[in-house]
């Protein structure tokens, strides 16, 4: 099996083994290396209880994968200001990881903050088109 | 050259050729196939007229590929309700394409705009309602 498919195979894992159910440290740290991402996750589970993590697209290159991704959540702690408006939001995000021996090393996130915002003030997240995200 | 290669190339030349100068449809149109990411970025040329794109990393598998970059231009035009700031800005994003032919044919863009909106010296992400 090449590089690539071994490292796909592997965030794979790591998102299904973290979508959907509390993140703790513990569980994170098995796979990710990154510090920085491992406390962006641990905030995000806070404000996003166990969120779901839907992959839209995936791509990987030498030991690198980058994930187009959906966040499925309800909103149940203080964001960016705003406090728990318990609404459902489904906003995307685009990471990318850097990979050695099975683990996460380095990595970048952009969260669609707009789309987010739009949701806890109440927009319908019907709308939320999962395929065109031209903002 | 592979399909990846020659699509990877095909990127860098759009970008070369659209960075740091004012955007036109026509010119854009020329690479561009998809109507949705040209208006976008005849928009986003009007907020930060002729912008420069600083690609951080490019990624190519089958017929798409990802692009991670900064766009740095001068806030001299409305955006998301907030006036021209003549601020310097640099905003990172990942826009994702679909290549056939040597043309664009769909795309996807998401960027940081928590990081704009600090730059711009604006507390938290406005909304466009």
């Amino acid at each position: 099996m090449n590089q690539e498919k071994k490292n796909k195979e592997f965030i794979l894992e790591y998102i299904n083994a973290i979508s959907g159910v509390g993140k703790t440290r513990e569980l994170l740290e098995k796979y990710n290396g990154d510090p920085g991402l491992v406390d962006t996750i641990m905030f995000f589970d806070n404000v996003f209880h166990h969120y779901e993590y839907h992959i839209d697209e995936m791509l990987a290159e030498g030991d690198r994968v980058i994930v187009r991704a959906r966040l499925k959540a309800t909103h149940e702690a203080e964001f960016l200001g705003i406090p728990a408006t318990h609404r459902k939001v489904n906003f995307s995000f685009v990471v990318g990881y850097e990979i050695q021996n099975r683990k996460i090393m380095h990595s970048w996130l952009i969260p669609d903050y707009l789309t987010l915002m739009e949701q806890l003030k109440g927009k319908d997240i019907s709308a939320n088109s999962q395929e065109h995200v031209n903002k | 050259m592979s399909q990846l290669k020659k699509n990877k190339e095909f990127i860098m030349e759009y970008i070369n050729a659209t960075s740091g100068s004012l955007k036109t449809r026509e010119l854009l149109e020329k690479f561009n196939g998809d109507p949705g990411l040209v208006d976008n970025i005849l928009f986003m040329d009007s907020v930060f007229p002729g912008y420069l794109v600083l690609v951080d990393e490019i990624m190519a598998e089958g017929d798409r590929v990802m692009v991670r970059a900064r766009l740095k231009g001068r806030h001299e035009g409305e955006f998301l309700g907030i006036s021209a700031t003549h601020k310097e800005v640099e905003v990172p994003y990942v826009v994702g394409y679909e290549v056939h032919h040597n043309k664009i044919t769909h795309s996807w863009l998401i960027s940081d705009l928590l990081k704009l909106v600090e730059q711009l010296g604006v507390r938290g992400v406005p909304s466009h309602q």
